[in-house]
């Protein structure tokens, strides 16, 4: 098996530090990280969110493999943004004003970045301001998300805020967010799991699922 | 215009209005369904099978006929027309009946009720004695009982006067001291000798818990409880929270709990006890804050969001006429003080009941349920925080998963050729199982090599002993273990647990793994420092510790430190009802309490991460499972 088969295989599989091990020792033999990243690590992600889709493996499999992945990007992120690698995309994702959970946000954000996007996480309790700056800051998609159903009225805030506004879209999710409250409301765009998530932040750039 | 509903035991017809939702004509009709969601349309408890008409779900109409049922869920869903039919599965009801278990250790007491009954003789009016009635009265009542300050009410000065007035000067005063203060509670004429009691309550948010106690002894003499009716409005915390929008929805939710929950259960002990309400002259309540300030008409809405802030901690001293409460109206009201907007009174009286403060230090209290709420002691200080593990352990978000009531199975062991032996509750039928038995499960499971690490089941191993199946779970179709085969002679039908199931519960157990890991951790602390850990709950009563430990649900410590009591909130309750200590004690402890808001310490979240996946079998407990 190769380094980058291990890779593969260890990102799937949730071997954080056998991500950990390989990606240094393939950024100290100087090889191209922004090629590994593309052929090797976002495709294991990839891989990853599909299993889940075809119900293989479930949340908590998704949890372990997403932070593995974290490991190896931890490494790779700062070499790239030196390099000025472009990524897919530029999004921003942040639990909504009066909700601090943040592990299911957390993950989306985690297979955003394992699909090659660009994330500037807002954290939690994040209010309108907050995402007006990251769009201020180049964020092309707001990714919403709220777990309770006391705090889901907020994003409909965030939503009349950037009605309108040309090249932004915005993708909610959450435990308690359903497709016919993302119509409701008006969102462009639902995620129904982490997986889910990933494919509707591409439809909302038009890029290939 | 009607609709025919197919249930487990039969066929109902029942009346339909055009644009009235299923859920609520079900439960109109007796036939309440699961709402953990609070009726959003997302938690799948009220799910219904469409057979035959034509039906609104959400904005969408459907038609549907026999060859292709749609279930969909029934919260969200109207019949258009008349004639339609629908089939209610067995696990889309909510039980509204079943045991429930009420047990607790009650600790070592100082019998202080501070209730009395004085029998006075009250002299006669007399020409040299200008004293009126009411002071003539009170006179002899003070020279009885050292109650210098005590009052009479309109209502009550009326009684007396009707009594005095027929010609008695013999009655019988019983009186109860709130603080000091004594109150007048009731007025009997003659000899009135009937035993003085008081009501301890436990209101949860799924069950509420009660107990009649005799003032004269100090013992519980009655027990009774019932589901939370609010449970048919919202299943937890969150969702009921939601759905308590307006004062409309405020006052509705009230009436559920007051009317429809705490006073048929008094009614019960009552009965059981052969006394009047009366009779009942103390009340002394625990429950989180959010069900207190529901059973006060309080709003909750700032609760839900950060930064949580209730209404009130300390509500003070009520009287039973205010709140509704069918016992004697003068009859003083306690509710144990809560300590932060999602940290209740409930554990207020868990920390005064297990003596924590006082204990062996490195102690660690959990209320183990759907908002497990935990508390360390550390020399001077307590620290607390909640690490919600949602209704998993409940059977919340599980295929065929229950509450503890009659035919849930509670114990699973599993012996060579992954032969199940079950116990149920009751020793009935199984029907469903309950979080304990899903501990058991798992545990085993691992230690068999029929899970690996992820909680994944090994599929050859199960088709090898026929018990394999495959079923439909939220859309999506799962691999299960089938615990019990289906019987048609027997009316037996199938019990499964299924890998989503199984990844329902790892989150759950991570959780609270992860909050006493994070709570120690912010304390400097590591699990194997802690003298001892206290579970208290009902579900926790049920648990096997050993088997908890093995699935990484609790830290890894000689099985002695670990102690089981009971509902510690209820017997916190009856300390206030029987030794005068109790209460100030717990107003002054409500405060004590530093929180710890574990979605901010930045390490929980690995720590979770961490937690997930089960822990390797010890070598002792691997069991063989012939191949």
């Amino acid at each position: 098996m190769t380094d980058h088969e291990a890779l593969f295989a260890a990102i799937c599989k949730g071997d954080r530090n056998t991500v950990v091990r390989l990606v240094q020792a393939a950024v100290d033999a100087g090889q191209d990280v922004g090629q590994l990243l593309k052929t090797t690590m976002i495709p294991a992600m990839g891989e990853v969110g599909e299993r889940f889709s075809r119900n293989e493996i479930f949340v908590p499999e998704m949890l372990v493999a997403a932070r593995a992945m974290q490991g190896g990007l931890d490494i790779v992120e700062p070499i790239l943004a030196d390099s000025g690698h472009e990524p897919l995309g530029h999004v921003c994702i942040g639990s909504v004003k009066g909700d601090l959970h943040d592990i299911g946000k957390n993950l989306v954000a985690m297979m955003l970045k394992g699909a090659g996007f660009t994330v500037d996480d807002l954290g939690v309790d994040v209010d309108v301001p907050e995402f007006e700056q990251a769009v201020q800051r180049g964020a092309k998609v707001i990714c919403l998300s709220a777990l309770l159903t006391t705090t889901k009225h907020e994003m409909r805030t965030v939503i009349e805020h950037f009605r309108g506004r040309e090249g932004v879209s915005v993708v909610i999710g959450g435990a308690v967010i359903t497709q016919d409250y993302a119509t409701e409301i008006g969102a462009d765009g639902f995620g129904a799991d982490a997986s889910d998530a990933v494919r509707a932040v591409k439809q909302c750039l038009r890029l290939a699922a | 215009m009607t609709i025919r509903v197919k249930t487990g035991d039969g066929e109902r017809l029942l009346p339909n209005q055009p644009g009235r939702l299923l859920s609520e004509i079900l439960y109109a009709h007796g036939l309440g369904l699961n709402q953990r969601c609070g009726g959003e349309g997302n938690c799948g408890g009220c799910a219904v099978v469409l057979e035959h008409g034509a039906f609104t779900v959400g904005t969408q109409h459907v038609s549907v006929t026999a060859q292709a049922g749609r279930q969909v869920p029934a919260c969200r869903t109207r019949a258009d027309t008349d004639g339609c039919v629908i089939a209610l599965p067995q696990r889309s009801r909510y039980e509204a009946g079943g045991r429930i278990e009420s047990d607790f250790v009650l600790p070592p007491f100082v019998l202080d009720t501070q209730v009395l009954r004085v029998v006075v003789s009250v002299p006669a009016a007399s020409l040299v004695d200008h004293r009126s009635d009411l002071e003539r009265m009170l006179d002899t009542v003070r020279t009885q009982c050292c109650c210098a300050q005590l009052q009479l009410t309109l209502a009550q000065t009326r009684a007396m006067a009707r009594m005095m007035g027929a010609g008695t000067g013999k009655m019988t005063a019983t009186l109860a001291a709130t603080d000091g203060r004594w109150h007048l509670i009731a007025l009997h004429e003659g000899e009135h000798a009937a035993v003085l009691h008081g009501l301890a309550i436990d209101i949860g948010t799924t069950t509420v818990a009660a107990v009649l106690v005799d003032l004269g002894t100090g013992a519980v003499v009655q027990k009774a409880a019932r589901y939370n009716q609010q449970v048919s409005i919202a299943a937890d915390v969150a969702s009921r929270i939601s759905a308590a929008k307006s004062d409309l929805d405020l006052e509705r939710l009230r009436k559920t709990l007051v009317r429809d929950t705490i006073n048929p259960i008094v009614d019960d002990l009552c009965h059981a006890q052969g006394i009047p309400h009366g009779d009942i002259c103390r009340v002394s309540i625990a429950g989180n804050t959010v069900m207190v300030h529901l059973l006060l008409g309080l709003p909750v809405t700032n609760i839900g969001r950060v930064p949580f802030n209730p209404v009130l901690r300390d509500a003070g001293v009520l009287s039973a006429g205010q709140i509704g409460i069918t016992v004697n109206r003068q009859a003083p009201v306690h509710i144990a003080p809560a300590i932060a907007g999602y940290i209740g009174g409930d554990i207020t009286a868990d920390i005064h009941a297990t003596g924590l403060q006082s204990g062996p230090d490195r102690s660690l209290l959990v209320d183990l349920g759907t908002n497990c709420e935990m508390v360390l002691r550390l020399g001077e200080r307590l620290v607390c925080c909640a690490t919600p593990a949602g209704p998993a352990f409940e059977g919340g978000g599980m295929l065929q998963g229950c509450r503890a009531t009659e035919g849930a199975i509670k114990r699973i062991s599993i012996g060579a050729d992954l032969q199940f032996t079950i116990r149920t509750i009751g020793g009935v039928a199984p029907h469903g199982i309950c979080g304990s038995a899903v501990i058991d499960f798992i545990a085993e499971g691992r230690r068999c090599g029929l899970l690996n690490a992820a909680g994944r089941m090994d599929i050859a191993m199960l088709q090898r002993h026929q018990r394999h199946a495959q079923v439909e779970q939220g859309r999506r179709l799962v691999h299960a273990c089938v615990i019990v085969a289906q019987d048609p002679d027997a009316q037996q039908g199938r019990v499964v647990i299924t890998e989503a199931d199984i990844a329902e519960i790892l989150q759950a157990k991570a959780a609270v793994f992860a909050g006493i890991e994070s709570l120690l951790g912010s304390c400097g602390l590591v699990s194997g420092q802690l003298a001892r850990i206290v579970l208290a709950g009902g579900f926790a009563r049920h648990i096997d510790v050993g088997n908890a430990q093995a699935i990484g649900l609790l830290p890894r410590l000689p099985i002695e430190r670990v102690e089981k009591i009971g509902n510690a909130a209820l017997a916190g309750a009856i300390l206030v009802l029987v030794d005068a200590r109790a209460a100030p004690a717990m107003r002054e402890l409500h405060v004590v309490p530093q929180v710890v808001e574990l979605n901010l310490l930045p390490e929980f979240e690995g720590n979770f991460i961490n937690a997930l996946y089960l822990p390797e079998p010890q070598r002792e407990y691997l069991l063989a499972v012939a191949p």
